[in-house]
């Protein structure tokens, strides 16, 4: 076992994990940082469009220039930095960790605080083929052609017409792909109607009320079968119609990735809102273990604004039980985080989170 | 929200309203923003942007945003950090054409002179016209204008450049 | 699939020319970059076999999380290449099932 030096680990530098680090640090507090990717930022690195929000949410600035500020804000003499890393498991009651580094070798610490920032998976939908090569979650395109500068495919089907679908439609125009329909199951469009807007009016067509039946090819991707859906979601008979395309990709939501709080024991609770099984946590962010906190996407499917405050209210909350801050100014900035939170979340399109807020609420495991 | 717009998921422009057109007699003067954001989503970049405080959006950052034309010094500068990419200018010339400044971010940038279709927001063709100006701006959304004929100006939101 | 030349708001800076070899095929690829985008651009999309239908996967989350682009690399089985980055003289294979662990 390592005598550890750190006081706090966060698992995931994502919007989530790189705000709480940047809240530990400003307090004194040593923070190892663990994270997969080759580099920090998570899903903000291929965020090649600007974000909503207002100032304080970095409205207006690119998601793929944010990580930079966020790690401006850290204190680098506080934090140690392992990318490439993952933590495969935590074991209470003393949360021993282990974590493989570099993907190279085991190390074992163990640590008093511990916030799991972990982000979501993309979902799959059921079609026939949907396993061939060329079809791509929609962060997979993002990835390939927004970090690595890779065109995902000549001709596209995009499938999913939440805010994700059509933000990725929007980028595969701006690498030079050709967005050949896009199609969303649902009677209407999920998204937000600006970003529907930009790629209708530059061609791209959206059929709502349709969904994949099948991809065609043996290899890869060929083409694929779409088909219309009536008031109850069953298939209209004779309405299937090909399409010639290399790539499909699927946007139909995302999923918390949470095995590790699963595994730390934390308790799970069911909530469609939040993107369905999550693990339980109160208002400071801290799940039904002691000195397990979590964040960001991993405890509710949300936007990168409300993780990056989800990621300072767990360290902020740290930072108080660690007494490393007076609880007057801990309660102050804890509450204009609160604050910062309820506006993003007080429009029509929060309403879904909000929902899932309450539930949450109604039912307690301290 | 009409229910309708989010099943096309497009806006016409009766769906923004007159109301949020200016008027024919102000746009005869001088360049000014149409703000084609009608659903309420937490975002106000325009308001904390515009330098000459012509923009609202309020508190309530879901609010939608009102433009007080009288302010305006047609700067553009709200097309470019709008990040829905909803904000457009539009000027009536004595010639009777309109000239149109829209938001830009696709390889490549035109150039002044370059012919185009004018595309509505369905993406349909409904006019020609000619690039008259592009503002390359550091964050990398331009402002690029198109002059087309007068009748158009509510209608065309994209350029189609034409293979030279 | 080939690399994006001209983009509005992205600049891809280019490091360092490598190679690693593919199945004993040679592939250029620059330093920084993760084993599949090498691949993809090569025009490899087929990166396992699944272990019970043997039907051919290709990449899918790039991200770490859905073990469809598990590879051997330089012999270890089970690799994620979709965030791993290429090394020079790295040798990647197709592995057989859910892969083998050579003994050293």
């Amino acid at each position: 076992m390592k005598t550890d030096s750190f006081d706090v680990l966060v698992i995931g530098g994502g919007p989530a994990g790189l705000c709480a680090c940047a809240e530990l640090s400003r307090c004194g507090i040593k923070v190892l940082l663990v994270d997969e990717g080759p580099v920090l930022g998570g899903q903000l690195v291929k965020q090649t469009h600007k974000f909503f929000g207002s100032r304080e949410h970095y409205a207006g600035v690119r998601g793929i220039e944010i990580p930079d500020k966020l790690q401006e804000e850290i204190d680098e003499k506080l934090i140690t930095v392992y990318s490439s890393s993952t933590v495969v498991g935590i074991y209470p009651p003393n949360n021993n960790v282990l974590i493989y580094r570099d993907q190279k070798k085991v190390e074992e610490h163990s640590f008093k605080y511990i916030i799991i920032a972990t982000g979501a998976s993309e979902n799959m939908i059921l079609f026939e083929n949907n396993d061939l090569p060329g079809i791509y979650g929609a962060g997979a395109v993002q990835t390939l052609m927004n970090q690595y500068g890779i065109i995902p495919g000549k001709n596209m089907l995009m499938v999913g017409a939440g805010n994700i679908g059509l933000i990725v439609s929007y980028q595969l125009l701006q690498a030079g792909c050709r967005v050949k329909k896009l199609i969303e199951a649902a009677p209407s469009i999920g998204g937000y109607l600006v970003h529907a807007s930009k790629i209708i009016r530059m061609g791209i067509p959206v059929q709502t009320s349709t969904t994949i039946l099948k991809a065609i090819g043996t290899e890869k991707v060929e083409g694929a079968i779409t088909v219309k859906l009536d008031e109850n979601w069953n298939q209209i008979e004779g309405t299937e119609e090909e399409i010639e395309v290399d790539t499909i990709c699927l946007s139909v939501g995302l999923a918390p990735s949470y095995k590790l709080a699963v595994h730390a024991g934390c308790k799970q609770i069911f909530i469609r809102e939040l993107g369905g099984m999550i693990p339980w946590r109160n208002s400071s962010q801290e799940t039904s273990v002691n000195g397990i906190y979590i964040a960001g996407d991993a405890c509710g499917v949300e936007e990168a604004s409300s993780a990056m405050i989800e990621g300072r209210l767990a360290g902020l909350n740290i930072a108080k039980c660690m007494k490393r801050l007076s609880e007057k100014a801990c309660n102050e900035k804890i509450d204009d985080n609160l604050i910062s939170l309820d506006k993003l979340r007080s429009g029509p399109f929060g309403e879904r989170i909000v929902e899932g807020i309450r539930k949450l609420e109604g039912k307690s495991y301290e | 929200m009409n229910n309708d717009i989010r099943k096309k998921g497009y806006l016409h422009y009766r769906d923004i309203g007159e109301s949020r057109f200016p008027a024919e007699e102000l746009i005869k003067e001088k360049a000014l923003p149409v703000i084609e954001c009608i659903e309420r989503i937490p975002c106000n970049p325009c308001e904390t942007s515009c330098p000459k405080g012509a923009i609202v959006v309020g508190e309530n950052i879901n609010d939608l945003p009102v433009c007080n034309y009288s302010l305006c010094s047609s700067c553009g500068i709200c097309i470019t950090r709008c990040p829905g990419l909803a904000i457009f200018m539009v000027k009536l010339t004595e010639k009777g054409s309109a000239v149109i400044s829209i938001p830009w971010e696709i390889y490549p940038l035109p150039e002044k002179g370059d012919r185009f279709e004018g595309l509505d927001r369905l993406g349909n063709k409904i006019c020609e016209g000619e690039i008259t100006s592009i503002r390359k701006i550091n964050h990398k959304t331009h402002i690029v204008s198109g002059e087309v004929s007068a009748e158009f100006y509510k209608e065309v939101r994209h350029f189609k450049i034409k293979n030279k | 699939m080939d690399r994006i030349k001209n983009h509005p708001i992205l600049d891809f800076e280019k490091n360092e020319k490598i190679t690693i070899s593919f199945e004993g095929r040679e592939i250029e690829c620059f330093r920084g970059e993760t084993i599949v985008s090498a691949l993809s651009v090569a025009g490899i999309t087929t990166l396992r076999e699944n272990v019970k239908t043997h039907r051919p996967q290709g990449l899918f989350c790039a991200i770490g999380k859905c073990s469809s682009c598990l590879m051997e690399v330089n012999g270890v089985p089970n690799v994620r290449t979709c965030i791993v980055l290429v090394e020079d003289g790295m040798t990647v294979r197709r592995q057989n099932g859910k892969g083998v662990l050579h003994e050293d």
